[in-house]
């Protein structure tokens, strides 16, 4: 083995664990993009069908909505309703304005960005990396009711309202609006809703008006005709320190840093952030301005962790030193030709018997026995199978059976005639191996 | 620099970060301790710059023997030295072994011995002995470039002789010279042709061996008697170009060559022949000649054993040369050559003619047994043999047009399997010793 793969093969085999792990985790996440995520109309993993139906009976009336617009209209259309946000990160967030006072908005795991861009005074605090039961740990009537649930995933801090479930569930006002925030979708999806308090938290949360307004959107829901910069439009005043940024490259840009990638909004945003902002992979502890900060398989890991990983890469860098100065450079000299010097007379024979030229094969056969026949013979080399046979004493007919044989059909026959041929010279010779005599 | 126990020493240390309540802290000690005794380490080993080197031991050895060479090792310095060194030579001087400890106090010298059984002949050189200073706890060591080493390495080389394995039927050899050589003496003439001196005639001389003159002389009947003929010249040329490269069975065609080239110059030597050696590719690589007649076999010997085939076709205007140049008397020109078509034709026979007119010129090609072998079927013989043994008699065919070309521009052509090459040639030589042709 060599000394370079001493060392590469385990920092390899340590980086290939961690990226499988993280690839794997990243694959088994819900993805908003995904049309089955949290959609009322369907009973699946990741959907939200059993709690449609839980909704309807408890006497709720559920309204699908595809686009923002639609939603904000079905909302404002007849008396109160609670309006669904299953994808805050992808709904048209400046519709939101249109809404009547006094309407109840419930919002899945809303990211950073969205949060920052809608104005709600609500912060990120961190992640983790599954969704952890908690209990209630607050007043409030639904979160007392349902007990215990699996809400706590993203990790919220409101300066107003109130905080249950250790920050996964944030409830506030906010321009008249009654705003719920909750940092997981477990709740809500039907492979989850089942267990702890999971059912009656999401059914709590939506029920508290007869009309529930669900919107369903899986794809980026822009509104066309909004204008580019058009900042003075907005009702809320974003963050003047950044929502050029926002508004400008990544609301209304091409969506890679708006949205960020499927179920890992968190994340992917924020990092876009911390790159746009000029922050970089420092230790800033500005919210979401490391992707390593951010990064909750990492943030989960303690610092023993850390310290004997490093002591690890040390001895691990230790050996490779000691590994590395050798004791006496290899010592080199010209090696010696491996030619066989039968290589071209066995190429010849290989391509003959790949070619089947028995003929070719025979030819070279009798020429040699003719002349090793009139060598022994005295003869001149011309000499022709009468002269042969008469000087060797043998039947004319006998020696052209042999010497003018008709070409070989097969290989049978070839070995046949090589055979025969080889037996005449040998007995008329009386040798039975060739020498070279010196002339 | 740090050893595989600095590492341990670190590994030894891998529970603190997770035993201690301050795990930065610990790893920063666990790695801060080790690196401090390493250091201390790498300042009490031993200085290399007060270490002297020497040699000593066999400096020849046959191919196929073993040669022990030794290497002192003295300690000039004033400080205890944990040695620990590689005697570096070429792999195929086949060294052994390589690596030595040594524990060296101030003023003490030990000695170490490398066995060399060597796998190829030439000159098997020594190449470098690397030091390394430990210190005492072996955390830590000190090494010089390897420019200091080389510097510090006594140079040393073993001459590896050429096998020589006719050398079992040197003594049948031998008989049939010491045949022709008393035979000449006793018989008189025809079976010598140079004159040795004059003596009273018996009954049973050759009256065609009497002397008149000298007869009147003497007032008595004097014959003259004859001997071989002495001090002709026998010209060994070794083609070292790349048909000497090939291999046959498990050595290249140049070792059957300097196996029959030493076998003739042997014999040649007994004779009171002078024997010259001229090797030859694209450029003269070897030439012994002259020197006394005592030595010369032990010169020709050392000429040998340095040659190696090289890559390149062989010139042999570059013989004619010297040929041309050097001799003035007629000698008897052995080329030890393959009988290949190309070089042959193209090589030597333009040039042939001209040899042969002025010197008795012998081509001597080894041929691989493979090749008789396989020109015979076997008893149960399939088409696979049939098609080998018509590639043999080709190869074999091609070889005979090559000796009638040579033959008929005046070379004596030795065409042999590698196994009795140098007998054949040999005999060549006998022959023509006792025929007087030389």
């Amino acid at each position: 083995m060599k000394r370079w793969m001493r060392v590469a093969i385990p920092f390899g085999l340590l980086t290939a664990a961690v990226t499988g792990t993280l690839i794997v985790h990243a694959v088994e996440q819900p993805d908003p993009d995904d049309p089955e995520y949290l959609t009322p109309v369907h009973v699946q993993e990741i959907s939200g069908g059993t709690l449609a139906e839980r909704l309807v009976a408890e006497g709720v009336t559920v309204e699908r909505a595809t686009t923002t617009e639609d939603a904000v209209t079905a909302v404002t259309r007849a008396g109160r309703a609670t309006l669904f946000l299953s994808t805050p990160d992808l709904a048209d967030l400046p519709e939101l304005r249109k809404l009547p006072r006094g309407t109840n908005i419930v919002a899945v795991a809303p990211s950073e960005l969205t949060l920052r861009r809608i104005d709600w005074p609500v912060t990120v605090e961190g992640s983790h990396w599954t969704s952890t039961v908690t209990d209630p740990g607050c007043a409030d009537q639904v979160a007392t009711a349902a007990g215990p649930a699996a809400v706590l995933r993203t990790e919220y801090q409101a300066d107003v309202g109130t905080t249950c479930y250790a920050g996964g569930l944030v409830s506030f006002s906010h321009n008249g609006l009654f705003v719920t925030v909750t940092g997981s979708p477990d709740p809500f999806r039907d492979d989850r809703i089942a267990e702890h308090g999971n059912a009656q938290l999401a059914v709590g949360l939506l029920s508290r008006d007869t009309r529930v307004v669900w919107l369903d959107v899986h794809e980026p829901d822009i509104t066309p005709t909004t204008p580019p910069p058009t900042r003075p439009t907005f009702e809320y005043t974003p963050d003047p320190n950044s929502t050029d940024e926002y508004y400008d490259e990544d609301y209304y840009g091409d969506g890679d840093g708006g949205y960020g990638e499927p179920g890992q909004g968190d994340g992917q945003g924020q990092a876009e952030e911390g790159e746009t902002d000029g922050e970089g992979e420092g230790e800033s502890n500005a919210g979401g301005g490391s992707p390593l900060r951010d990064d909750p398989f990492l943030n989960s890991l303690p610092a023993t962790f850390w310290a004997t990983l490093l002591l690890l890469v040390l001895i691990l860098i230790a050996l490779a030193v000691a590994a590395a100065r050798r004791l006496g450079a290899p010592v080199t000299e010209p090696l010696p030709s491996q030619v066989p010097a039968n290589e071209t007379m066995l190429g010849h024979a290989r391509l003959y018997a790949v070619a089947r030229a028995r003929d070719e094969s025979m030819l070279v056969l009798r020429d040699a026995a003719r002349r090793r026949l009139t060598t022994h013979l005295n003869l001149p080399p011309d000499a022709d199978t009468e002269q042969i046979a008469h000087a060797a004493g043998l039947p004319v007919r006998y020696v052209r059976d042999i010497l003018d044989r008709d070409p070989p059909e097969s290989n049978s026959d070839l070995v046949e005639a090589a055979t025969l041929l080889q037996g005449l010279v040998r007995d008329v010779t009386g040798t039975h191996t060739e020498e070279g005599d010196p002339s | 620099m740090v050893t595989r126990r600095f590492a341990l020493l670190l590994a030894l240390g891998l529970p603190a970060p997770i035993l201690l309540p301050q795990p930065w802290l610990a790893l920063g000690a666990v790695f801060g301790f080790a690196l401090l005794l390493a250091l201390l380490d790498a300042a009490a080993a031993g200085p290399l710059t007060g270490i002297r080197l020497d040699r000593a031991g066999e400096r020849t050895v046959w191919l196929g023997g073993s040669a022990t060479v030794t290497l002192a090792v003295a300690n000039a310095g004033g400080r205890t030295v944990r040695l620990r060194l590689r005697d570096s030579w070429v792999p195929s001087a086949g060294a052994g072994p390589l690596y030595h400890r040594l524990t060296l106090t101030p003023g003490a010298a030990k000695t170490v011995a490398t066995v060399l059984t060597p796998t190829r002949h030439g000159d098997r050189p020594a190449v470098r002995v690397t030091l390394r200073s430990s210190g005492p706890l072996g955390l830590a060591y000190r090494q010089r470039r390897q420019a200091f080493n080389d510097k510090s390495t006594p140079p040393w080389t073993l001459r590896v002789l050429p096998r020589f394995p006719s050398r079992r039927i040197l003594p049948e050899k031998l008989a049939r010279l010491r045949v022709v050589d008393g035979s000449a003496v006793t018989r008189g003439r025809g079976h010598g042709t140079e004159f040795d001196n004059l003596r009273e005639y018996v009954i049973g001389d050759d009256v065609r061996s009497i002397d008149w003159r000298a007869s009147a002389r003497a007032h008595d009947v004097v014959v003259r008697t004859w001997r071989p003929e002495r001090d002709r010249r026998v010209f060994c040329v070794l083609d070292t170009g790349r048909t000497s490269a090939v291999r046959i069975g498990d050595a290249p065609r140049l070792d059957a060559c300097i196996d029959a080239a030493l076998l003739l110059s042997v014999l040649a030597t007994r004779a009171d022949d002078r024997v010259d050696l001229l090797a030859l590719d694209s450029a003269v690589r070897a030439r012994v000649e002259g020197g006394g007649h005592r030595s010369k076999l032990g010169r020709l010997i050392n000429g040998m054993a340095s040659l190696h085939p090289e890559l390149a076709e062989t010139d042999f205007t570059l013989l004619g040369q010297e040929m041309l140049r050097r001799d003035r008397k007629r000698a008897l020109l052995v080329i030890f050559t393959a009988l290949d078509t190309a070089p042959m034709i193209a090589g030597l026979l333009p040039i042939l003619p001209k040899l042969a007119t002025r010197h008795k010129v012998i081509v001597a090609g080894v041929r691989d047994p493979i090749v008789t072998r396989l020109a015979e079927l076997p008893a149960d013989a399939g088409a696979t043999d049939v098609h080998q043994a018509a590639a043999a008699h080709r190869v074999l065919a091609e070889r005979d047009r090559v000796r009638d070309v040579l033959a008929h521009s005046g070379a004596t052509v030795v065409d042999a399997d590698a196994g009795d090459f140098a007998a054949r040639v040999a005999d060549v030589y006998l022959l023509l010793k006792a025929s007087g042709r030389l």
